[in-house]
């Protein structure tokens, strides 16, 4: 297989500073990050809220400098005769037209929509900005044609459409460059079960057609299943398990993935639950050893009493105030999940 | 529990009447969990709106009742306005009655209301006296013969004291009337509720008693969770006001008890917390009153109102002495009851401040403060992170045993339904298409609409997701 993207070792660290401008901690949004995400397949990451998937997503196109480590990119995006593969090495004119390899599709079709423009200047915006002005107007009916809307549409306010369609613009206009890769943030959970199926054969039919790249970003694993070849669970800024789809799911080795996969609501009703306690852990480190401790406080477990045993993958018994028993499993320091048979 | 019969809500909009609500049937039973399952603009959301009177003004309900536990709590409001007096309506004439009563009462109610004694006794006598004073010195009336001045009649040139004392009466009342009047406009159209819903008897004073009752139970019988908690909570508040204000609204008996048991203060004057414009209005009224008599040279007027603020200020300072009142040993109680880690320190913070999963379980002990019986979770985990989710769902769970009471769970994510529901219902076009047991629905579904819904998420394999096809619903 060929890789289209190499991720190695990549880190972002944003400063927490205090209010006379120094730094007191660092939020580590992608702690060492390394991923081969392949031509014409779709890669998944999953992960919940602020465990660092929009960064990743933004230092991939650029738009935020990574800390440290590297992107490279392949033949295929770069050209045969480029001076340095690396993305951090690329100059602004590079830049640019390493850009026009990737569309982008954002979580909210509203919110990425401008509600003052019509279609064909939201469609064309993209063609306009790289220069590729000739028979516009033929190029964005095609574009819209592809996603399944029509010459009728071009001159309506995204607001006249509904989720669905609104969704599908947005995908007319990421495709409106010809990329390499698609990057797709959360596409369908802002819509309904079946618009939701609409939009996932579209864009199953779009990879055919035109050997697409997707970068799948969900949180909802059953779409992630149907959707992805491959796929990353994020915690916490770092990349916990990466597998192919089908044996992730058969086959879940981390902890936390394991928990994910136990949380999402299914059809049958006996199966081993394994409940998170409490929220993730701040990513936020404090450079001060003494604030630290406040930061990873376990909450929950205060009440109760924790015992260590060994073995069986369980790394605690935990007596609740009802005196019940149930196994805890480690997720990371000071998070725990509670197995329920 | 709850029975929903035949309710159909229309909304008036320019282009027409919407039917969001089509000859809707539901009933929820005592104890139990019930989904209510739909796409966007089913009239979910509307359902549960209209059963509460929350609808906004272009939405009325057409037909149909909603019982709670056999008393109707809303119908179609159609306004039967016939009565007349002497060719005016009876809504006309209490609106009369309403101005007639905030002009004559209006400072009296206030203060009432602000239950403030010295205010209420000493202001008056002492302005009086003031007035009387500064009349009689104009009139070359020595500073120590004030009492002189009152009782004894004086030389030529000089006010009789009892003329000096009938002027300053009338000069203090009215400026009484006049600010009253102010001050009680600016009261009352923050309340709310205007007074006509107190001295009238016409049909507005069943209005007045409905509309009370379905004040009691929202919030009261009925707990209700929104989508998305961080909208729902007032971000300018703590959770231990927001949590407090529902408990002196709803369990304000609760309260006394519990402080004359522990001997512990019962709560502070939290009319005034929840309504702090008022402060606010009387303090600006009080500096401009100021300013202005300094401007026009006559300061000594603009001690009253000196009086006044100190006594604002001061409130604050004689109430923050109480550590911990019966309130917030309530509140702290309530937030324990959702499982939040260190109750104490969550009451005082700030909804920004917690986390999605928190904020959704602050929500959820607003809804059960006021000793709900139902509870109503109106797409409660839509805004949250899956492994949050069925943190939020458990405990949406675990708290249905323990209080034994009847949820309404509404959302659109059939594996919740799946979950967490024993009895669920398909919503299609306003109308409920389908109405069965879980495991009934999942395995056997009847409907069309129910068939294309489960066919259109997608299970595990890589073939093509079927879509459900609206046109062969509706022939069906």
């Amino acid at each position: 297989m060929k890789e289209i993207l190499t991720i190695k070792n990549l880190k972002k660290h944003f400063p927490v500073k205090n209010s006379w401008g120094s730094d007191i901690a660092l939020v580590k949004a992608l702690d060492g990050v390394d991923l081969k995400i392949e031509s014409g397949k779709t890669f998944g990451i999953v992960g919940e809220s602020g465990c660092g998937k929009t960064t990743l997503m933004r230092t991939l196109l650029r738009l935020v400098e990574p800390t440290s480590g590297s992107v490279i990119l392949s033949e295929k995006i770069i050209g045969t005769n480029a001076v340095s593969n690396k993305l951090e090495d690329l100059s602004s004119e590079k830049l640019r037209k390493f850009r026009r390899q990737i569309g982008v599709v954002f979580q909210d079709p509203m919110g990425a929509l401008n509600p003052r423009m019509i279609i064909k200047d939201i469609v064309s915006e993209p063609l306009v900005i790289h220069g590729k002005t000739d028979k516009i107007r033929d190029r964005v009916i095609e574009l819209l044609e592809n996603v399944g809307l029509g010459e009728e549409h071009l001159y309506r306010y995204p607001h006249e459409f509904s989720g669905g369609q609104r969704q599908r613009i947005v995908i007319a206009r990421a495709l409106a460059l010809d990329p390499k890769i698609l990057v797709l943030d959360e596409p369908t959970s802002a819509l309904d079960v079946s618009v939701q199926a609409q939009i996932l054969n579209l864009l199953n039919d779009l990879q055919k057609k035109y050997d697409l790249t997707y970068i799948f970003i969900s949180h909802d694993l059953s779409v992630i299943e149907y959707m992805c070849d491959r796929l990353a669970v994020m915690y916490l800024g770092r990349v916990v398990e990466e597998a192919d789809t089908e044996e992730l799911f058969s086959n879940p080795q981390h902890p936390y993935t394991k928990a994910l996969l136990s949380a999402t609501p299914s059809f049958d009703k006996v199966k081993e639950k394994i409940m998170i306690l409490g929220d993730v852990p701040s990513p936020i480190n404090y450079l001060d050893e003494s604030k630290a401790k406040l930061a990873t406080e376990i909450t929950e477990q205060e009440k109760l009493e924790i015992k260590a045993i060994e073995g069986k993958g369980i790394d605690y018994i935990v007596r609740s105030s009802l005196n019940e028993v149930f196994p805890l499993i480690q997720i990371s320091e000071g998070h725990y999940a509670r197995v329920k048979q | 529990m709850l029975e929903i019969e035949n309710l159909k809500t229309n909304f008036n909009t320019y282009d027409g009447v919407v039917k969001a609500l089509d000859g809707v049937n539901l009933k929820i039973k005592d104890g139990e969990i019930f989904g209510l399952v739909g796409e966007t603009g089913s009239g979910k959301s509307v359902t549960c709106y209209s059963a509460l009177k929350l609808l906004p003004k272009t939405g009325e309900i057409v037909d149909g009742t909603v019982k709670l536990n056999g008393e109707i709590i809303a119908s179609s409001d159609k306004v039967t306005d016939g009565t007349n007096y002497a060719g005016f309506s009876s809504r006309f004439i209490a609106q009369l009655i309403d101005s007639l009563i905030i002009f004559l009462f209006g400072l009296p109610i206030l203060i009432y209301e602000i239950k403030m004694a010295a205010f209420t006794t000493l202001l008056p006598l002492l302005s009086i006296l003031y007035y009387a004073y500064f009349e009689s010195s104009k009139y070359k009336a020595t500073p120590g013969k004030l009492y002189q001045g009152l009782f004894v009649t004086g030389p030529n040139g000089r006010l009789t004291p009892y003329e000096a004392l009938i002027r300053s009466t009338l000069k203090f009342l009215s400026g009484f009337l006049t600010l009253g009047t102010i001050f009680s406009l600016i009261y009352f159209s923050e309340k709310k509720e205007s007074l006509h819903d107190r001295f009238c008897n016409s049909h507005v004073i069943s209005q007045a008693t409905n509309d009370r009752r379905i004040r009691e139970i929202r919030g009261g019988e009925i707990g209700i969770i929104f989508q998305d908690p961080l909208s729902a909570l007032n971000p300018v508040m703590t959770v231990n006001e927001q949590i407090g204000e529902i408990l002196v609204l709803h369990q304000n008996e609760e309260l006394q008890k519990l402080a004359l048991e522990k001997e512990i203060p019962t709560y502070k004057s939290e009319k005034w917390k929840a309504s702090p414009g008022v402060e606010f209005t009387i303090m600006a009224f009080c500096i401009s009153f100021i300013s202005l008599f300094v401007m026009l040279g006559q300061w000594r007027f603009s001690l009253p109102f000196f009086f006044v603020m100190l006594m604002l200020f001061f409130r604050d300072y004689v109430q923050k002495d109480n550590p911990a009142s019966a309130l917030d040993l309530m509140v702290i109680d309530a937030l324990s009851r959702v499982k939040l880690p260190n109750p104490e320190q969550i009451a005082h913070s700030y909804p920004h401040e917690l986390s999605g999963g928190m904020q959704q379980r602050v929500m959820i002990a607003m809804a059960l403060a006021g000793k709900a019986k139902m509870l109503i979770a109106d797409e409660p985990t839509t805004a949250l992170d899956v492994t949050i989710q069925a943190q939020i769902l458990q405990l949406i769970k675990d708290i249905q045993r323990e209080e034994n009471m009847s949820v309404l769970l509404i959302t659109h994510d059939l594996g919740v339904v799946a979950e967490t529901c024993e009895r669920v219902a398909v919503m299609y076009k306003g109308k409920i298409v389908e109405e069965a047991s879980v495991d009934e629905i999942f395995k056997n579904p009847k409907n069309e609409y129910t068939k294309g819904l489960l066919n259109a998420i997608p299970k595990g394999g890589k073939e093509r997701l079927k879509v459900p096809n609206l046109e062969e619903v509706e022939s069906s």
